[in-house]
């Protein structure tokens, strides 16, 4: 209850500055909230409405066809989906393999770990644009193009992610496993039994950054997913920029819609967004 | 681990072996989607920048020439300047609205605090593509609110996206917009982990509210600094769908990010050469410098394993 | 409870694993085959596949339409279709053709094909359509599938890059005469300073953005210096010509008075800014007619066109490119003969189904055959639907340029140079840079010597 003990301490002042800082946050609120509301109200825009001079914050009518048509296009319902089955296994396996790999890298020792651990953080600096092509002749090879594989495994491996819980578990004092290694657990036990208990909070937070980098994928997909029924939310968003008008009612209102279940999921784990803030071992 | 070793010196050897047959198992899945997901393409692309590849006809071995092509460009090393000062200006900025954030959210009620965590990481939700759109209609020369709020403020109206002075500034909102939400939440916890007798001691001694910052929390928090410089270093520098989206490079170049025109000679180019060796040559820029950034920052965690 | 967190997510993980394999079994399945595509036994079914870029409306649903009655009618061959958004094109068949997986039929713009044909990507179609389909293509047309003595294409139509589309009403409330539109630059500016406060944004709408400028401004680079910035055999960058002057200092002029919106209201294909009334002028092509008619009736009945103002006034002067798609089949097809039967059957065969193509987008476009031409010209109805149609056919499309076929770059390197003309560089300076840079672009390819002409 950090917050609440510094506010206890600063009794003097207290009105002014609590005030203050409250301001200070409401800002922060809505300047980070602004575009997004707006996005949302210019869903209930008729079609060129949007970029209409001059600028009006709300819609002249309130036109619920935009949600209601991609509500009722069969594409858009199998696209979400599509992408939230994807987007939770690539988070899920990402955690599984990214958190053994960051435990390893933090207490087991073994030959050349230096040097393995020095090639797999480079891999964190090689630009996307580097790999993209190559990548793409891989999966072709591996047979992927135009299944799930093809979203779920390439990116699933990820040094930063590794890094990232690397980081907090290197945080967490030795003597909290001592015990378990004293009664004769192995490693894995340890980190089944000991770490992985310990990690909610880190684990909702790379699992919640995994799952939004696949959400938003739009490059990756549109070059390794052909087939319709395997559209993802953003490819199918795309059709709503034609190459001659962009139909910014219906864009606005699908985007609208694809953000609810992201958030649905991100209400649930909120607390442990929360608590997983003060578990952390970053030190 | 070194414990139990020093209490059974005998079993060390064994513990060793064992320990390192289990370390392999538990990074196998890891390492070897990174080495085919990543290096081998990585190897394959380095391979491909030797030669003049149309995929119809045979591969023309063709040396250093892609290499030679891209120093010899202008706008490449335009670009690569252009992205670090893109750099420059949006990292520092993110970490101190982050910082500032979680400084913030710390110090108010838990309900505030509650309700600014969930708000922060709500763009993070939105794709940079759909972002970049809204941005579009929000810089809008007349009709957008951002000359709607300069108007407020009393000032002329800016075109955002067409002076090639402002255009990439005007692209740093929404990167610091997109990145703001885990920035924030990673700060915070860093900034929570910190005790709070540190600055209950630090206040009897009568030190204010910023010398508490340099003195407490910046270096208890550097590692925080660390993987937060770094991962946004490498994601920034990367950036182009808002470049492109936006302005698609213009005007004047003066938004043309490395990878937007790595990006613009692989859709047009009738061979991949120059788009692979500039690539390659941009994974050395940023690989260096994230390497040279671990070192000023010299953190033992971090370099060592 | 620790146990029993595990479990359940374990059991959540299993089950959601299990569903995606559910799921990937079902999309290898359905993986399509057409590169497998045995062409040699008699009465298997052969799957060819095509990609058509994104369009517009009417015009996808026909393309759709079209391929749904093909495969209706078509036992031996099924065609699997996509429509792959316009952005996500270029990437997308590049990766395919580096893979061995570009679609056996795809739709193409006029100027890659040389460089399509060249690097074998795409194959001649003289022996796999009938002579009686290429006989039908108009000439002027028809040049622009050929190269090096083949056809590698099949033309659907042409459509003039630019024109200048104007609103009556605005020119009488101005004092300007609708039927006396600028032909010059200098007049160009005169009317666009008169209608300063008609539409609330700009008084005119041009090509703004790089990528727009590079491709709709070949007609009017043309007008200015007579030639395009590359020698016609690619062996000399030729933009440091002076007379391109007068076309970057249009566009500062235009730009500097804010005659034009100071940064572009959208792409330079979408008419909407013109139909929601924020610009009084617009340049845009012939393809704005479809979209006009069908969404800013109103705006529409206001609405004239005109050849777009030359350098000199010259009424012959070209200030249009001829731009438009063809269908292209893939270099390394293994369905060749399926491929071509298919493209024959879409677009080279019964005049009827094309006059509904045309129809279906107002007549904006002009068709590439002759017997469709006819078919049109033995009607009213495109003049009845497209009051700017003749026009166009007779004032602008035969004084239109044929597409350059030169590297993207180069159009890219002067489209550079009018940017930076309204960024305020001298235009001498802006282009000795185009010139050095088209020369590097040449330098670097090596394909001086390689063009056309």
């Amino acid at each position: 209850m950090a917050a609440t003990s510094w506010s206890r301490a600063v009794k003097p002042r207290k009105w002014a500055l609590s005030g203050s800082k409250t301001a200070v946050a409401c800002l922060f609120i809505v300047a980070t909230l602004f575009p997004l509301v707006w996005m949302g109200l210019s869903g209930f825009k008729a079609k060129n409405e949007v970029t209409r001079t001059p600028f009006r914050f709300l819609p002249e009518v309130w036109l619920w066809e935009n949600y209601l048509q991609v509500l009722q296009d069969p594409a858009f319902v199998r696209a979400m989906a599509f992408t939230l089955l994807a987007s939770t296994l690539f988070a899920l396996g990402s955690l599984v393999v990214n958190s053994m790999a960051a435990y390893v890298f933090a207490r087991l020792e073994f030959p050349f770990k230096r040097a393995i651990w020095a090639v797999v953080i480079s891999t964190m600096f090689i630009p996307s644009m580097t790999i993209l092509l190559t990548s793409f002749l891989v999966v072709n090879e591996l047979r992927m193009v135009n299944t799930i594989w093809v979203l779920v495994l390439p990116g699933m491996a990820s040094a930063s992610q590794i890094f990232f819980i690397r980081q907090f578990y290197l945080g967490i004092p030795t003597a909290i496993e001592e015990a378990a290694l004293i009664d004769g657990a192995g490693p894995f036990r340890v980190f089944a039994h000991v770490f992985v208990p310990m990690s909610k909070g880190i684990f909702v937070v790379s699992g919640m950054t995994m799952f939004l980098a696949m959400w938003n994928s739009y490059v990756w997909p549109v070059l390794t997913i052909t087939e319709s029924d395997l559209t993802v939310i953003q490819q199918f968003l795309a059709l709503f920029r034609g190459a001659r008008s962009t139909e910014y009612g219906l864009l606005m209102a699908g985007s609208t819609l694809a953000l609810i279940p992201v958030l649905i999921i991100f209400f649930a784990f909120q607390r442990q967004i929360v608590q997983g803030a003060r578990l952390s071992g970053f030190k | 681990m070194y414990t139990r070793q020093r209490q059974r010196p005998r079993a060390r050897a064994g513990v060793n072996r064992r320990q390192g047959t289990l370390a392999c198992l538990m990074l196998l899945p890891a390492v070897t989607g990174l080495s085919v997901f990543v290096l081998w393409p990585l190897a394959r692309s380095i391979y491909l920048s030797f030669y003049q590849w149309n995929f119809y006809t045979d591969n023309v071995f063709v040396g250093w020439k892609n290499f030679a092509d891209v120093l010899g460009d202008p706008k490449f090393a335009a670009s690569v300047i252009r992205g670090l000062l893109f750099t420059a200006m949006v990292v520092p900025l993110q970490l101190l609205i982050a910082f500032a954030f979680a400084s913030v959210a710390r110090s108010v009620g838990p309900r505030m605090a509650g309700a600014l965590k969930m708000t922060i990481y709500i763009p993070t939700v939105v794709s940079t593509v759909i972002a970049s759109l809204i941005f579009v209609v929000i810089y809008q020369f007349s009709g957008g609110v951002a000359n709607w709020l300069v108007g407020l403020a009393g000032a002329e109206p800016q075109a955002w996206l067409g002076d090639a002075a402002w255009a990439l500034r005007a692209m740093t909102v929404p990167t610091i917009w997109i990145g703001l939400g885990l920035t924030s939440l990673i700060m915070l916890a860093g900034m929570l982990d910190v005790p709070e007798s540190y600055y209950d001691s630090a206040r009897l001694d009568g030190a204010g509210w910023i010398r508490q910052q340099i003195y407490i929390t910046l270096p208890l928090m550097k590692n925080v600094f660390l993987y937060l410089l770094i991962t946004g270093f490498t994601v920034t520098i990367q950036q182009f769908e808002i470049p492109l989206v936006m302005t698609s490079g213009g005007p004047a170049d003066s938004t043309l990010l490395p990878n937007l025109l790595i990006f613009r000679h692989f859709r047009y180019d009738d061979n991949v050469g120059f788009s692979v060796a500039a690539a390659i040559l941009l994974f050395a820029v940023i690989g260096s410098i994230s390497a040279l950034v671990f070192r000023l920052l010299r953190s033992e965690k971090a370099t060592d394993a | 409870m620790g146990n029993h967190l595990r479990h359940r997510t374990a059991i959540g993980l299993g089950a959601t694993l299990l569903l995606g394999l559910g799921v990937a079994a079902c999309g290898t399945d359905e993986q399509p085959t057409g590169k497998d595509g045995n062409s040699g036994g008699s009465g298997e079914v052969q799957t060819i596949t095509f990609w058509q870029s994104q369009f517009y409306g009417l015009e996808d649903e026909w393309y759709a339409s079209r391929v749904a009655d093909f495969n209706a009618t078509h036992a031996d061959i099924q065609v699997e279709y996509e429509v792959i958004p316009s952005d996500a094109w270029d990437q997308k068949l590049k990766a395919a053709q580096a893979a061995g997986t570009a679609p056996d039929v795809y739709t193409r713009a006029y100027n890659t094909l040389m460089a399509l044909a060249r690097s074998q990507s795409i194959r001649p179609l003289d022996d796999l359509l009938s002579e009686s389909a290429w006989q039908d293509l108009e000439a002027s047309v028809e040049k622009m599938v050929i190269v090096d003595g083949q056809h590698y294409a099949y033309p659907v139509l042409v459509e003039p890059s630019m024109v200048l589309w104007y609103r009556s009403d605005l020119f009488e409330q101005a004092g300007l005469d609708p039927d006396d539109p600028p032909t010059d630059w200098d007049g160009l500016i005169e009317v666009a300073e008169r209608l300063k406060g008609a539409a609330t944004d700009a008084p005119l709408a041009m090509p703004q953005r790089v990528e727009d400028l590079a491709w709709s401004t070949w007609g009017l680079q043309y007008s200015s210096a007579d030639h395009l910035p590359l020698a016609g055999d690619w062996s000399a960058a030729q933009a440091d010509d002076p007379a391109y002057k007068s076309l970057l200092d249009m566009y500062r002029a235009l730009y500097a008075d804010g005659l034009i919106p100071p940064q572009a209201l959208d792409e330079y294909t979408a008419y909407a800014p013109y139909g929601e009334g924020k610009v009084a002028m617009m340049a845009n092509g012939s393809w704005a007619a479809a979209g006009l008619l069908s969404d800013y009736p109103e705006i529409a009945e206001l609405t004239r066109v005109a050849k777009f103002p030359s350098a000199s006034g010259d009424d012959q002067s070209p200030t249009a490119s001829l731009g438009g798609w063809t269908l292209v089949i893939d270099g390394r097809t293994e369905s060749a003969d399926a491929a071509g039967a298919f493209v024959e059957w879409m677009v080279a065969g019964e005049a009827d189904p094309l006059v509904k193509y045309f129809a279906d987008t107002s007549y904006s476009k002009f068709p590439a055959r002759q017997s469709v031409n006819l078919a049109i010209g033995d009607t009213d109805e495109a003049a009845q639907v497209n009051p700017w149609r003749s026009l166009i056919a007779s004032d602008v499309v035969p004084y239109s340029i044929a597409e350059p076929v030169y590297d993207w770059s180069v159009s890219l390197a002067f489209a550079g140079a009018i940017e930076a003309a309204m960024q305020g560089q001298a235009s001498d300076e802006a282009l000795r840079r185009a010139q050095e840079e088209i020369t590097g672009i040449v330098d670097q390819l090596g394909i001086a010597g390689q063009g056309p002409e």
